[in-house]
């Protein structure tokens, strides 16, 4: 054995052949040894490795012993990347990674390619690299690529070539952290393929697997759940339709991190067809069948691990799954609350939870335990007023209160969010939200987490108010050109990637911040309840400044971050109080609210379009502010077109009014926000209701739009009419309306309008309103909703029946009974309902339930 | 009754060539690979390292079969403290071994490499410590005139139990089950035995000696 002192020499040597020799030795003596490990670094060997691995560039692998020396390289390498934090840290420099990744090629030996794969995946554990190396290494993608290929060609796959693809497996969820470019870039080259070797594997070995098969299908099975995009599932489902039957077989299977595995996979796989599913009915029922077989496999990971330490080694997994599974709620979450899932997360999240206000306590693997448990306790919560209840029995707020006021840092972020969750989940119920929630003291934590966003903002002064300018230019802009109608599912799948308009130095910002947008994102979600009318928290947060905040975050390009920060303004201005109104109102301004009813993302239109309808509801003063400062004109060509909204590829018919009535999933809720403005309008001023009956085309839509296939659109049409043709007496205008100069320049002459003669003026108003939407074919429309399958539209149907043909002097056959009596008991009737109208087009809507899905 | 139940031929064959594999006869085993036309997920040759490792480790040649994990498996020993600990256990027995066989009284040779590679693993983990303790008692005795407990460190057939454990570790990491299937059968075979006897009395007895 050469001494070790004497090493050196020998491994800097142009001789490759006592360079080998010395290899050798020098691996015999590290292998194992920390010492000599820390001694070797300590001298520099680092470069000297590095060096010749890196020397098959220059001269070619085709010589043997300098093959075999990078080979041994390669080896001392991995070995120390196996030894204590403190010393492998030493191996974390740019070369190092930058050489490992240049071995990533099929040419390399597989000896070669086995501890450099290792040794970047231990690497990059250890410390994540803050931007992922797919971005970094734009060929490295392909190069991986290629190696799959090049090493799974024949299954079964034996020997080495069975250790380096499950190497390259477990490399791949290092490579891509979550919600990131690097993933998408990687679910593009890699998702299809590997599911594609998962099922060949499957199909041709039989149970029992050997232990290497059985690492190789855990990993690559983990490897795909980790990169795999909604499209991507839909392909292979497509290419192999049995792959999820063969998945649903390993349920069964001996080795728990393969079951496992195979949870996550299906997962992935049935919550990524939801977006694509047309069809609402059948949806769910489907979703069900199959999350409702993981719920044995999963609690019995579960228990398992409780079984163990109290749970404090459980694979995070387990509980991240188990969490997404829950997320839909129905018989699935049922079963998983009946078998005490809420009690044993509870349990294990007390142990993991911080105790301190000190972020450094909590280590990487119990972070991430306790995330899945929040994020578990937060999905079940969604759903069920018991289960809220149940989560707060369970004293989980301790433990969320606790994450909510441990101080900020990149450790916590993971968990911060997961608890940002759970309260979204929990404030759904307006008894805890004005009990448990107000007595926890969360009010701090939350505003701290947006608090981040307030110091961001104050250090670009300049930068906010030229963009001001710019939205404003832009809003104006927006009003005269069509729309930009956005592809929903390019937006979902892929949060920026694929947009070729954001240049690439806009991009690597997003990635540095994206982080922090997630935290701002969640806390936001968090806000959105806490800040409705009647929530006791409204005040203290308000109180906070958080205002700015808010209206900041609705400007972000981070989408997630700006539609739940809309969706908070939207709260906001629900209800009565007119002074919180004002205030949101003078912070946003109409330029930035006519710019997100134009955003690219269909949601954030959605809740602007809400947020007007809030805004405007029973309020005859912030009609009249939206008219003057957008312009009618252009609001009316904004609803127009928001009535007739479709996406892009289906534009060729919608010329034609019956591909007006049907309409895909988002694109409904966009029609239904666009009518209820305008039933809120109609629900004005006399002068409100003539803007209406003056725009035609617009008219004309909503009556095509009560034939629509939803019956919310039909519902939403309906109350447009019943507005128009509810007789209000005394008709409510303002001095300056023009139908009243209009009376005083017509009422023969004398300068003020008798009462008298004002109520026939109307009169004749309303009959020639009604005639308007007779002309328009309202009646047709009607007489087909007589016999609509929801009753509410029936009802409402033959109120407006009632109301026109009172109006047009027609004979009802539907209130026969009712025809003939006075005036004033029609008028009371139409009272009635008048209130409802108010109550009904009165605009309230939850939490963001229905984007949770899209922003987890 | 036993013919009753039928055992289908490639069952066999696996169960052979599992045994073959992991018992390490190679020529024997790629023979039977190719006469019963069955692929295995492991190297063949890697069966010959593990004989020679395994011989090594039997000759009491401890930094040979070190090298020749090394070789064949790099990460097996960072891996594996344990089994790491118990190599070099045996290497400064073999020391001492040496240094009385030559009945040289300097015991320079073993402190030093008690000190330089065991001491600070003993440091860590008391389990170790006991073992290094009670190694180092043998430079104080005679080998002649040994307790129990300290012959049986001398005994050969701890090289035995050592090459065990690295046998089952590389096989272990190669993906492969640590012990022949066979064995497994073996044992419930015995245990069935057993109830049998307990339960019906007359059975046909079943000698493990003679099967292994």
């Amino acid at each position: 054995m050469i001494s070790e002192i004497d090493l050196l020499p020998y491994l800097r040597s142009s001789d490759r052949s006592s360079q080998l020799g010395a290899l050798r030795s020098l691996k015999n003596s590290v292998i194992g040894h920390a010492e000599q490990k820390e001694w070797y670094l300590e001298r520099g060997v680092l470069d000297d490795l590095l060096r010749i691995i890196n020397a098959g560039d220059q001269d070619g692998i085709h010589d043997d012993v300098l093959r075999e020396c990078m080979v041994q390289a390669g080896v001392v390498l991995g070995s120390f990347a196996h030894s204590d934090p403190e010393i492998s840290a030493m191996l974390h420099t740019p070369n190092t990674i930058a050489t490992l990744i240049s071995v990533l090629n099929s040419s390399s030996p597989p000896q070669l390619l086995l501890p450099s794969l290792r040794t970047l995946t231990s690497l990059l554990t250890a410390r994540p690299p803050s931007q992922s190396l797919i971005i970094s290494y734009p060929n490295l993608s392909r190069s991986i690529t290629s190696l799959l290929k090049h090493f799974s060609g024949r299954v079964p796959i034996m020997g080495i070539d069975n250790s380096v693809v499950t190497s390259l497996c477990l490399l791949l969820p290092v490579l891509a952290p979550n919600h990131s470019n690097a993933q998408a870039t990687l679910n593009d080259a890699l998702a299809l393929p590997l599911s594609m070797l998962v099922r060949d594997i499957l199909l041709c070995t039989p149970e029992p697997f050997s232990q290497a098969d059985t690492r190789l299908l855990s990993s690559a099975i983990l490897a795909i759940s980790h990169i795999m995009s909604p499209a991507t599932a839909n392909k292979v489902s497509q290419a192999a339709p049995d792959f999820v039957r063969l998945l649903i077989k390993l349920l069964r299977t001996r080795d728990a991190t393969t079951r496992l595995a195979a949870c996550a996979l299906i997962t992935s796989f049935y919550s990524a067809a939801q977006p694509d599913v047309i069809d609402h009915v059948t949806r769910v029922p489907q979703n069900n069948e199959i999350a409702i077989l993981l719920v044995p496999t999963l609690m019995k990971l579960f228990d398992d691990a409780l079984a163990v330490d109290d749970g404090r080694g459980c694979n995070p997994l387990v509980l991240h799954t188990l969490a997404v599974v829950c997320r839909e709620g129905g018989e699935v979450a049922d079963c998983c609350v009946e078998v005490g899932l809420i009690k044993k997360v509870v349990k294990i999240i007390a142990q993991v939870a911080p105790s301190t206000h000190s972020a450094l306590r909590i280590g990487k693997a119990e972070s991430r335990l306790l995330a899945g448990g929040l994020l578990c306790l937060s999905a079940l919560g969604l759903h069920k007023e018991e289960y809220r209840k149940a989560i707060i029995e369970a004293n989980a707020l301790t433990v969320v209160v606790a994450v909510m006021s441990t101080e900020n840092a990149p450790s916590v972020r993971e968990i911060k969010i997961a608890a940002c969750n759970v309260l979204r989940s929990l404030s759904r119920s307006v008894v805890l939200l004005r009990t448990s929630l107000v007595e926890s003291g969360i009010v701090d934590g939350v505003v701290d987490l947006l608090g981040d966003v307030a110091i961001t903002a104050e250090s670009e002064p300049a930068a906010f108010s030229s963009s001001m300018k710019q939205l404003l230019e832009a809003a104006s802009d927006n009003s005269t050109e069509s729309a930009p109608i956005s592809d929903v599912k390019s937006v979902t799948a892929n949060n920026s990637g694929s947009d070729s308009k954001v240049s690439a130095d806009e991009i690597e910002n997003e990635i540095e911040n994206e982080d922090s947008l997630e935290v701002r994102t969640a806390a936001m979600a968090a806000v959105c309840n806490l800040v409705l009318e009647f929530s006791p928290l409204r005040k203290p947060i308000l109180d906070q400044g958080i205002l700015p905040v808010i209206v900041a975050g609705a400007r972000s390009r981070y989408i997630p971050l700006r539609l739940n920060s809309v969706w908070a303004l939207k709260h906001m201005v629900y209800g009565d109080d007119m002074q919180t109104k004002g205030l949101v109102l003078q912070e946003a301004g109409f330029p930035l609210l006519m710019k997100l009813c134009n955003d690219p993302e269909i949601q954030v239109q959605e809740q602007a379009l809400d947020f007007i309808r809030n805004l405007i509801a029973r309020s005859d003063n912030y009609i009249d502010k939206l008219f003057d400062s957008v312009g009618v004109d252009t609001l009316f060509e904004l609803l127009d077109r928001k009535l007739s909204m479709r996406p892009l590829n289906t534009d060729e018919d919608s010329q034609s009014d019956d591909a007006l009535l049907t309409t895909e999933p988002y694109y409904t809720e966009i029609v239904v926000a666009a009518a209820y403005i305008l039933v809120h309008i109609a629900a004005g001023c006399d002068h409100h209701r003539q803007t209406i009956i003056s725009h035609e085309s617009v008219l004309k839509k909503v009556i095509t739009l009560m034939a629509h296939e939803r019956d919310e659109v039909r519902l939403a049409c309906l109350w447009i009419i019943l507005n128009l043709t509810w007789i209000e007496e005394p008709p409510r205008t303002n001095s300056s309306d023009d139908l009243m100069m209009a009376i005083d320049d017509t009422a023969t002459g004398s300068s003020a309008a008798s009462p008298s003669s004002t109520q026939a003026f109307y009169l004749d108003v309303y009959k020639k309103r009604a005639f308007t939407l007779v002309r328009l074919g309202v009646r047709e429309r009607l007489a087909a909703l007589k016999n609509d399958r929801v009753l509410d539209v029936r009802e409402k149907t033959k109120t407006a029946i009632y109301q026109i043909d009172s109006l047009t002097g027609e004979v009802s056959d539907t209130l026969d009974t009712e025809r003939g009596e006075n005036e004033e008991l029609g008028v009371e009737v139409m009272e009635v309902d008048s209130a409802s109208v108010v109550r009904n087009a009165y605009m309230y809507t939850d939490a963001p339930a229905s984007s949770a899905a899209e922003i987890e | 009754m036993m013919n009753d139940v039928r055992v289908s031929k490639s069952s066999l064959n696996a169960l052979v060539m599992n045994y073959l594999i992991i018992e390490g006869y190679q020529s024997a085993a790629s023979k039977f690979a190719q006469e019963a036309n069955i692929s295995s997920s492991v190297a063949l040759d890697s069966i010959e390292d593990r004989i020679r490792i395994r011989a090594a480790i039997h000759a009491g040649h401890i930094p040979e079969a070190v090298e020749r994990i090394n070789d064949l498996n790099p990460e097996l020993l960072d891996t594996n403290p344990e089994l790491h600990f118990a190599l070099l256990r045996l290497q400064l027995i073999e020391l001492i071994r040496d240094l009385a066989s030559t009945s040289n009284d300097d015991i320079t040779p073993a402190l030093t490499f008690a000190a330089s590679h065991l001491a600070s693993r003993a440091q860590k983990n008391p389990e170790f410590l006991a073992d290094l303790e009670q190694t180092m008692a043998l430079l104080c005795f005679s080998p002649s005139n040994l307790v129990p407990q300290l012959a049986e460190l001398m005994d050969p057939a701890l090289r035995r139990q050592v090459a065990n454990k690295v046998n089952e570790a590389i096989l272990e990491a190669q993906g492969v089950m640590r012990e022949a299937k066979i064995r497994g059968l073996v044992r419930v075979w015995g245990w069935a035995d057993n109830a049998m006897r307990q339960e019906i009395g007359e059975v046909p007895a079943l000698d493990l000696k003679n099967l292994a």
